[in-house]
């Protein structure tokens, strides 16, 4: 079963007024393309001061509908926990209520469930293999934008899975961040501190890492996207091009994946598989690598690392994969694999 | 799984309803070539592309696309009419459900 929009935003209200002590309602700057506010929630509990900071976002493809509904049933389930001191159980793998304290205590949880509105509005009433948001786009008569195409990293370079014609379900929008939706994302970004970031996408069981435009390679540091013309709406130029990640980075970004992997697995047994982006296909302007790129393009930024799960198996058909009739054991898995994504900063 | 290929899809110029939408996987019209290096520029073909079991190009497609995809040499294989229409009413929670869930989800301790 899959919350409607007004659902999703009824929870996070009823958290925000129900358990004021732990969650606080984030009520984001700007409003969909179609007028309606977009709500997120913080979680945290014990002092303030400078904490490390997880961003999981959801919702960013509309089509892919449990994603959101596991994010608000996450964030009730720490808040259960931390209230009652009772354990998370999730098939077989339970986390202690001590363990739930302690990632609270020190931890600042954001949550974004439902990024696009409009989009899952639309999948609910009209099309529900709808990809985008749902902007009127000028001078075309299709509707939409793929918001995770849109953001800075790449922007507009049309490698593999990217497009500049608004009438694909790929199109990367006329600009970086021309979405309403996508400026929120940006906004949390830039409003705290992010240590860690995961954009929740079905379906094909994957931890995806840095990076989707380009294979990756570790040893030419000056072979890296800020050298890169943005906006062509042409292929990476460049033969042979590779982007550069630093060993060490790529060694923890191989390392925290293993360990969501693990707790993903320790569930039910799913087998989940860590990748780079490029992976899965090419890809520019998406929000878990614009997450992490933001520290390389402006050193001043912290540094963010940025994952995409995509929950779900295939399920013999594209309908039934991004939404399945029964998405629960799905949900109870990659809630395990988030928590094991959120304690990776609790235990180092 | 019930995802069986059926025979390739040089389609006809079929009549065309609305919101007429297909599920297909796309392969190399020469047998000789292999996938990958045959359907190197699919990319270059803006379509719904979808992650595949086996690491093929699966694709939702409307006819025009099936028929752009055929006219440029490559085989469609349609899997099953994807028609656009809303969310199965079956899969949307009901508000009482939702109300009911979060109420028992947050009740306090000892709380009956």
């Amino acid at each position: 079963m899959y919350r409607t929009v007004e659902q999703l935003d009824t929870v996070i209200s009823t958290l925000g007024s129900t358990a004021s002590s732990l969650c606080e309602v984030l009520r984001m700057p700007e409003s969909s393309v179609q007028g309606h506010e977009v709500l997120g929630l913080k979680l945290a509990a014990g002092d303030g001061g400078i904490r490390p900071g997880v961003l999981l976002i959801g919702g960013t493809h509309a089509r892919e509908l449990m994603n959101p509904d596991l994010l608000v049933e996450l964030a009730v389930d720490l808040v259960s926990s931390h209230r009652s001191g009772t354990d998370i159980v999730l098939g077989n793998r339970t986390w202690a209520a001590a363990t739930v304290r302690t990632i609270l205590d020190t931890v600042d949880l954001y949550l974004l469930p439902c990024i696009n509105p409009d989009g899952r509005s639309y999948v609910m009433t009209v099309d529900d293999m709808w990809r985008k948001n749902r902007r009127d786009n000028p001078g075309s008569s299709c509707d939409g934008v793929d918001l995770n195409r849109n953001v800075d990293i790449v922007w507009g370079v049309t490698e593999g899975q990217t497009s500049c014609s608004p009438c694909t379900d790929i199109y990367c929008g006329p600009s970086a961040f021309s979405e309403p939706e996508n400026r929120n994302v940006k906004h949390v970004l830039d409003t705290y501190r992010i240590d860690c970031f995961a954009d929740v996408h079905s379906y094909s069981e994957l931890v995806i890492y840095p990076w989707g435009h380009a294979l990756t390679q570790t040893s030419d540091s000056t072979e890296n996207f800020t050298t890169l013309p943005t906006g062509t709406c042409l292929p990476i130029q460049r033969a042979g091009y590779r982007e550069y990640l630093a060993p060490e980075e790529l060694a923890r970004f191989q390392q925290v994946s293993a360990t969501v992997v693990r707790e993903i697995a320790a569930v039910r047994g799913s087998r989940y598989t860590p990748e780079p982006g490029m992976t899965l296909y090419p890809t520019t302007g998406t929000h878990s690598d614009y997450a992490y790129s933001r520290h390389l393009a402006d050193p001043a930024l912290h540094k963010t690392d940025g994952y995409t799960i995509e929950t779900g198996p295939f399920q013999g058909n594209a309908r039934e994969s991004f939404h399945p009739a029964d998405p629960e054991p799905i949900k109870r898995e990659v809630e395990s694999g988030l928590l094991g994504l959120i304690n990776s900063l609790v235990v180092g | 799984m019930t995802d069986q290929s059926p025979p390739t899809a040089d389609l006809p110029a079929a009549p065309t309803e609305p919101g007429e939408r297909y599920e297909a996987t796309i392969h190399a019209a020469d047998p000789a070539l292999a996938d990958a290096d045959a359907l190197a520029g699919v990319s270059d073909l803006d379509l719904d592309r979808v992650p595949d079991p086996s690491g093929g190009i699966r694709v939702l497609v409307e006819p025009s696309d099936i028929s752009r995809l055929v006219a440029q040499g490559f085989e469609v294989r349609l899997h099953r009419a994807v028609p656009v229409q809303p969310l199965d009413p079956g899969l949307v929670t009901a508000d009482e459900d939702n109300l009911s869930w979060l109420t028992a989800r947050l009740r306090a301790p000892g709380e009956g």
